[in-house]
């Protein structure tokens, strides 16, 4: 069973814990989870399975916009 | 027999007071005809020769005169000749040296226009470059502003429900694309 290291910038509790991982299961399969916090995130939620990072933090998103305002 | 032809001939002819023997009439006649040939002989002929010897000389001198003359003229025209022609080649040379330093000045003038205008292209180029830059910067700057700006309000609105709408969403979106930053 792979691992799932999961970080968001709230704490989950145990309902939305329930909830998340019977959602990602669906997304990743069976899975064990990990769990951290990082309020630097602001919002959503960054995945790493081992291989790759699914980033879905409200962080990434203002960046890239960011860049893009900055892009010619 | 001289008296007697003296005598015979011994004939006076008077005009007024005076009287003239007709023997003096003859001896100053023979004395005139001997005086003039002596005078012929003593003196005629060599101021004559005198003279006719100062005419040739003169006309020798006159000969040599002319002859100096057209010399004089032959050479003035020569040296006439000479003198246009120099003068005539110092045109050329003038001439050309005038057209050289047009020429020079103008190819000058030419590569001062060329470099002017190199210059005010290099100068509007690092205008434009600094103007680009300069909106660069302030685009930047204006970015991060309204960046942390947004940063700082989102965070201080997003609520738990928006955090988990936002995971929701997420969830969603890699189960239907595999989508990976």
């Amino acid at each position: 069973m792979k691992k799932l290291v999961v970080t968001t910038a709230i704490a989950f509790d145990e309902q939305e814990r329930v909830a998340f991982e019977e959602k990602a299961m669906k997304t990743f399969g069976e899975s064990d989870f990990e769990y951290h916090v990082d309020e630097e995130l602001i919002g959503g939620v960054i995945i790493f399975d081992g291989e790759r990072v699914y980033d879905g933090t409200v962080k990434s998103k203002i960046q890239r916009i960011s860049y893009l305002l900055k892009k010619d | 027999m001289a008296n007697i032809i003296l005598g015979a001939i011994d004939v006076s002819i008077k005009i007024g007071a005076i009287k003239l023997s007709l023997i003096d009439i003859l001896l100053h006649l023979l004395n005139l005809v001997i005086l003039v040939v002596a005078l012929t002989f003593l003196l005629y002929k060599p101021i004559l020769k005198f003279i006719n010897k100062r005419k040739d000389t003169i006309e020798s001198n006159i000969k040599k005169g002319e002859e100096l003359q057209k010399d004089a003229n032959e050479k003035l025209a020569k040296y006439q000749t000479k003198l246009d022609e120099a003068e005539a080649e110092a045109d050329k040379i003038k001439q050309a040296a005038i057209e050289e330093a047009n020429q020079t000045k103008q190819k000058m003038i030419d590569e001062a226009n060329v470099k002017a205008r190199e210059i005010y292209d290099e100068a509007g180029r690092q205008s434009t470059e600094i103007k680009q830059k300069a909106v660069e910067d302030v685009r930047s700057e204006v970015t991060d502003a309204v960046i942390t700006i947004a940063t700082e309000v989102i965070k201080r609105e997003i609520s738990k429900d928006d955090n988990q709408k936002l995971i929701d969403d997420c969830l969603d979106k890699w189960s239907a694309d595999d989508d990976v930053i």
